[in-house]
């Protein structure tokens, strides 16, 4: 019987550099926790990790306990000084804790995993983050004859590069390349990420290939009605939930919210809350939001939000709006349905195919466009809560079970 | 007689009110006594040798993209200790970042000069400041008209797109200074309307000059004109040309020229600069040119963008006077307007422009500074 090996390092990667997931490392820990769940006890379903040259066993109970790690609640709000202090010692923590990375990791088997001729190895995260991925996959498929599937998020860094740093974009571009030739099966989470491959792919001179679509799921696991905390928050807000970047284009919403607290009065235009670490390219923005004291209180950040945090935050919040320039999915707006709650949201690139007819949409170039999109709902409540009647009536969700599904018969 | 004392206090270096500090100075002289001074915390004297110094060039950015190879050690490190050390990088940045925000940052002005020549303007001499920062009240006080000249009203207007010291120093300037002010120019009338919200006196309206002698130069390229900042749109200017780039025949597509003084939150703009190697060769920079080359290139470019705000419209007027078609949104005769935020228009109209040439048009007759010197004396007379 032939196996699925998940590759799951970029999870463990990311846990040893950031303190909460993002959108990829979400996917990854939610489609591993549904397929696990189709086969509890591992027969046809294994996950590893990289190590040197090869791939080790690790049990899915450990991946969960990372994953975990990763959303739990965040610190009260703190005085500056309690801030700056707890960031110095966790600066200092993670210096010492450098070291400990070159002796052998826990939590895993030993052994390297046992792959057969005809097993697959799935590859779900971000593998440009793992700089010897290529060769010892070209390794493996020799020695082993395996199968490998790679399911695309984006390919970002080769078309966007401004917005990449150059070192990681050329990283990317290597890493792509190199796997395009090994990969027997390229899966895609959009309809728009396997046009930009099939493109990619022609630029390189290789023949067009077949690549399926996987509909990611909706929500998160780990914020069930169990979880709900209060978001603390005593007044009407607009969400966006995102890594804040250049990218995301949030500067367009903070452009947005000063036209309209300069057209309409503080009263009457709701709070913005970013919810979403600092990401690349953010300097810019952070620096106005700083000159105008956030827009005299009127954006509130939230940098560390855990998910029942988040998972409050959607529940309470009036709409979300989600910017985005490019994207290869487009996860927060799903996120957003699921919660049941109104999108006004980006229409470039893969977003609308997230939202469909459920969701809003606005050209992210266009900030007049963009004003008047938020002022038809600021202008007409009794709209907007019969649009979120009908999120609620239409919405059909999509579960991470059916995403397995989906990608077992992708890889198949 | 009246000596007119040029306040350069909050003036960034190599900026376009540096420019016009040095221009306008030097057309005073022709008329009347001038002084040039900064605030640190008295009245300072400057030698007329810091004037030129302001508005030289600052050196360019580095733009240069290092080689991958650099991380050639890093890359043979295990991937968890790779991640480890971004890990502590990440926060010992976050620590720092709030350690500095408990601190005031400093105001990022001239040094203080060597000498500490003080001075103390007479009664009826004029206070010309060319940009709203810090406390002069005292100086009304004394008998001396101020004057806010305006050469930059962003820190006023827009602070968000302005450095915080100089957010900061214009709200300072507000509650201690505004209250003394005898005059405001403005150089257009949208910066007129921005300043009347505040209460002071009704602004004049002048129009600048542009009289610098064009020279002729082969290369095809469309110039994005002005200031390299947040106020200058260049966030906007980047995503019209990459949506250029998007939709037409790359051969298609001159090139960008972005030519003007670095300003403030330009370091998201000069990374992305720096991240694409100059999106590939389909923009180049000129920054922080000499005023000689910031008037070559507009001269030689195909057209003109002039993506301003505030300020007093040097690269609309330049380039009107180099007889190039300008898309501009600083309001002026001769130029078609564009309103920078609204991306997709004005990538559309840059299309426009580039797939149907507008017509060259007749050079504007430059206002010599001179001018611009005469009709401000005149408006400030008692």
């Amino acid at each position: 019987m032939s196996r699925l090996w998940v590759d799951v390092s970029d999870l463990f990667g990311h846990h040893g550099a950031f303190s909460r997931p993002s959108g990829i490392q979400r996917v990854i820990f939610e489609l591993g926790q549904a397929l696990a769940a189709t086969d509890p006890d591992e027969a046809r379903i294994r996950f590893v990790r990289a190590s040197g040259s090869a791939y080790l066993p690790v049990a899915w109970r450990t991946i969960a306990q990372l994953f975990l790690s990763l959303t739990d609640e965040a610190p009260p709000h703190q005085p500056p000084l309690t801030t700056a202090l707890q960031l110095q010692f966790e600066a200092l923590r993670a210096l010492l804790a450098i070291p400990q990375t070159l002796r052998p990791p826990t939590g895993e088997h030993g052994t390297p995993a046992a792959m057969e001729r005809g097993d697959t190895l799935l590859i779900l995260g971000a593998g440009w983050s793992d700089v010897g991925q290529v060769a010892r996959l070209a390794a493996l498929r020799q020695r082993h004859a395996i199968r490998i599937a790679l399911l695309v998020h984006d390919i970002i860094p080769l078309l966007r590069p401004e917005w990449s740093d150059p070192i990681y974009a050329a990283r990317f571009r290597q890493w792509f390349d190199g796997m395009l030739p090994l990969c027997d099966r390229l899966l895609a989470n959009s309809a728009f990420t396997a046009a930009d491959v099939a493109r990619y792919r022609r630029t390189q001179g290789l023949p067009d290939c077949d690549i399926p679509l996987i509909r990611l799921g909706d929500g998160f696991s780990q914020a069930g009605p169990g979880a709900e905390i209060s978001h603390g928050i005593n007044r009407p807000y607009a969400l966006v939930v995102s890594t804040i970047e250049l990218r995301k284009n949030h500067a367009l919403l903070v452009d947005a919210w000063q036209a309209l607290l300069a057209r309409h009065g503080p009263d009457a235009v709701p709070a913005l809350v970013f919810a979403g670490r600092e990401g690349a390219l953010s300097h810019d923005l952070m620096q106005r939001l700083h000159a105008t004291k956030n827009l005299g209180g009127h954006v509130i950040l939230r940098p560390s939000a855990s998910d029942a945090e988040i998972a409050a935050l959607y529940r309470g919040c009036s709409f979300t709006v989600f910017p985005s320039l490019y994207e290869g999915w487009g996860l927060p707006v799903a996120e957003s349905l699921a919660f049941g709650k109104p999108c006004l949201a980006s229409n470039a690139t893969s977003v609308p195919e997230v939202g469909g007819d459920l969701a809003s949409y606005f050209d992210p170039l266009d900030l007049g466009a963009t004003i008047a999109c938020i002022e038809a709902i600021l202008g007409d409540p009794a709209g907007l809560a019969a649009w979120e009647a009908e999120i609620r009536q239409d919405f059909r969700r999509t579960p991470w079970s059916h995403t397995a599904e989906g990608l077992l018969a992708g890889v198949a | 007689m009246t000596c007119c004392w040029l306040d350069i206090t909050g003036v960034r270096p190599g900026s376009d009110a540096a420019y016009m500090a040095l221009a306008l100075g030097d057309a005073l002289q022709g008329h009347t006594a001038v002084r040039v001074c900064q605030r640190i915390p008295g009245l300072r004297k400057e030698p007329w040798t810091a004037l030129e110094a302001l508005a030289a060039s600052p050196p360019p950015p580095d733009l240069h993209v290092p080689p991958v190879g650099r991380l050639g050690l890093a890359q043979r490190l295990p991937a968890p200790t790779r991640a480890a050390i971004r890990r502590f990088v990440a926060t010992q940045r976050a620590a720092l970042k709030a350690w500095a925000s408990m601190i005031h940052p400093a105001n990022p002005t001239l040094p203080p000069s060597e000498s500490e020549d003080t001075a103390a303007p007479a009664s009826g001499d004029l206070l010309l400041m060319l940009m709203p920062s810090g406390d002069a009240g005292r100086f009304a006080a004394a008998g001396v008209r101020l004057v806010l000249l305006s050469a930059d009203p962003t820190a006023l207007i827009r602070p968000d797109w302005a450095e915080p010291a100089a957010a900061e120093a214009a709200a300072i300037w507000l509650s201690k200074t505004a209250p003394h002010i005898s005059t405001v120019i403005a150089w257009s009338a949208e910066a007129a309307d921005a300043l009347r919200a505040y209460g002071l006196p009704a602004p004049i309206v002048l129009a600048a000059a542009a009289s610098i002698a064009h020279d002729a130069c082969d290369e095809d390229y469309v110039i994005a004109a002005g200031e390299i900042s947040e106020a200058g749109h260049t966030r906007h200017l980047l995503l019209a040309w990459r949506k250029l780039l998007d939709e037409m025949p790359p051969d298609t597509v001159p090139p960008l020229v972005l030519a003007g003084p670095i300003g403030p939150l330009s370091d998201d703009v000069i990374a992305q600069l720096r991240n694409s190697r100059q999106f590939d060769g389909a923009m180049r920079v000129a920054a922080n040119p000499t005023a000689a080359e910031f008037s070559r290139l507009l001269a030689a470019s195909r057209f003109v963008i002039a993506a301003e705000a505030g300020g007093w419209g040097r690269a609309t007027w330049d380039g009107l006077a180099a007889g190039r078609a300008c898309l501009s949104s600083f309001a002026a005769p001769g130029a078609t307007a564009i309103t920078p935020s609204k991306i997709s228009a004005l990538a559309d109209g840059i299309r426009r422009w580039i797939e149907t040439p507008p017509s060259p048009s007749e050079p504007m007759a430059p206002r010599g500074w001179s001018d611009v010197a005469a009709d401000l004396l005149k408006v400030l007379a008692p």
